[in-house]
């Protein structure tokens, strides 16, 4: 197995402060790897580290085999990304249509595949509204659609769910499940929904600050074990793949 | 008022105005978008120092301003990545400055240098040679924003994503605020200091309260440009009043008025 994302030895200090010490972990190809851990425990980082936003002092990172320094555009077009909460300035005018024709180039000028490919997350009426009326979840699915439609190798989604409703973000897990199973893409997805962790993750890396723990949902997801990662009494339930 | 038309200064005015018409609302549209707003109105103010220099090298203003106004532009860049001084303190920082000894420079040297002409513009002195500056400036900028629209879309919509997709976000923003700072330079002689934010700024403002789409802000921003310039130097024949101060006071008119016809945040539902 290829690993899209190679990720050892890690540490970041941000402002003085080690936001992460020493994590390792890796994406191979057909992996669904959710990154788990109290909010502040550096996983948003972690995925700004892989997507050469923000420098690193120790370790080492290897997305699609370079580091995200040397990561050209057309490697970027391969590497669907998706932020935590979206905010951007509302009081500029632009239509769904215009963002997507941005965001996805030439190739999806015509209107049917722009329709096409918000079909996938269920959002084809949200096409000709207004980018700034959209509720955060509506928004969410948009930028998810464009992460997916490029068809990416490797997919970093942080809180990708967050605020769509339940139907939907089940129809959103489906789908990246259809294409990690049919086109072995890799993905490593930033979660607090223990309940999607366990149903689509094929393994699950717990970090604060620190590599935790690391192994199958039903290895990590054990109530010892989240009880001292959230530090909150928890009950767990699996699913079955 | 058509024997106007047989002065040389007048039509040449008339062209000056066309050809500013023709882009700098357009224009507008991208400055509001990126919210640089300010960082054209410091570049403006740089041209205090651009005129002061130009006197003591004995060159056009027209031509160092297109060298200086590009320079600055960088160097305010430059301070912005390298301070973490907030973009508007920065830039108060910088006009008041650059003003300040601008001015200062002019009223040591001596020189002809009107500072009425330099804040208000002198569209009624527009020369050939300024003329060809416009179109040169304004092909110029039509082909940087072909190039560059998708991008800077991108950027005004998420500056992360867009970087983290492989914008290079750092190279399109230069690019444009260094095509900001010519089309700046090249338009201060016609309309000056002051009245030039607002031909860049006010049509796209009120352009945005109307649009609901990207293309539909560039067409209204346009034609509140067109307007604003029309009526404007027809105030300007008509009174006493500097052209680019006209153009100013309908182009303000004009946004309080679209402002205030144009359907609220809370009707909008965002």
């Amino acid at each position: 197995m290829v690993n899209l994302l190679e990720v050892r030895d890690l540490s970041v200090s941000l402002g003085g402060r080690w936001v992460l010490e020493g994590v390792s972990l890796s994406v191979g190809e057909g992996e669904l790897v959710a990154l788990i851990g109290p909010n502040g425990a550096g996983k948003t980082t972690l995925l700004r580290v892989a997507l050469g936003l923000i420098p690193y002092q120790r370790g080492e990172v290897r997305v699609l085999g370079k580091p995200p320094a040397k990561l050209t555009p057309a490697d970027r077009a391969r590497i669907g990304y998706v932020p935590q909460a979206l905010q951007f300035d509302r009081s500029m005018p632009l239509l769904v249509s215009e963002l997507l024709r941005a965001m996805l180039g030439e190739a999806f000028a015509r209107r049917a595949l722009l329709q096409h490919v918000l079909q996938a997350v269920d959002a084809e009426h949200l096409l000709d509204r207004e980018v700034r009326a959209l509720s955060g979840g509506e928004l969410q699915r948009v930028v998810v659609a464009a992460a997916l439609a490029l068809e990416p190798r490797l997919l970093l989604l942080d809180e990708p769910a967050t605020g769509i409703d339940v139907g939907v973000r089940l129809q959103f897990y489906d789908l990246i499940e259809e294409q990690r199973k049919q086109r072995s893409i890799g993905a490593l997805v930033v979660s607090h929904d223990l309940s999607i962790v366990s149903r689509y993750a094929t393994r699950v890396v717990c970090i604060h600050h620190r590599l935790l723990c690391t192994g199958t949902p039903q290895e990590v997801l054990q109530v010892p074990i989240i009880e001292e990662l959230y530090g909150h009494p928890v009950s767990v339930y699996h699913h079955e793949h | 008022m058509l024997d106007w038309f047989a002065f040389d200064f007048v039509r040449n005015a008339l062209l000056a105005m066309v050809l500013l018409a023709v882009f700098y609302p357009l224009m507008g549209v991208y400055v509001v978008g990126q919210r640089v707003a300010y960082f054209g109105d410091a570049v403006a103010h740089s041209a205090f120092a651009g005129a002061a220099l130009a006197a003591i090298l004995d060159w056009q203003m027209g031509v160092v301003l297109l060298i200086t106004a590009p320079l600055f532009a960088l160097l305010i860049a430059w301070f912005q990545w390298r301070t973490n001084l907030p973009t508007d303190v920065l830039l108060v920082v910088v006009i008041t400055s650059v003003s300040a000894a601008g001015i200062a420079l002019v009223s040591l040297l001596e020189t002809p240098l009107s500072l009425g002409a330099l804040l208000f513009g002198d569209l009624l002195a527009i020369e050939r040679s300024d003329l060809w500056r416009l179109l040169a400036v304004d092909c110029f900028g039509v082909a940087m924003l072909l190039w560059l629209t998708r991008p800077l879309i991108r950027i005004g919509f998420h500056r992360e994503l867009a970087q983290a997709q492989g914008v290079p976000v750092r190279a399109v923003e230069t690019l444009f605020l260094v095509g900001l700072a010519l089309v700046v330079a090249v338009g201060i002689r016609a309309v000056g200091i002051l009245p030039m934010s607002a031909l860049l700024v006010l049509p796209a403002a009120a352009a945005r309260a109307m649009s609901r789409s990207f293309r539909g802000m560039l067409f209204i921003s346009a034609i509140i440009g067109w307007l604003c310039l029309i009526l404007g130097f027809g105030l300007a024949l008509w009174q006493p009043i500097p052209p680019g101060a006209a153009v100013a006071l309908v182009a303000s008119i004009v946004f309080v008025l679209t402002a205030g016809v144009a359907p609220s945040r809370k009707e909008r539902g965002w």
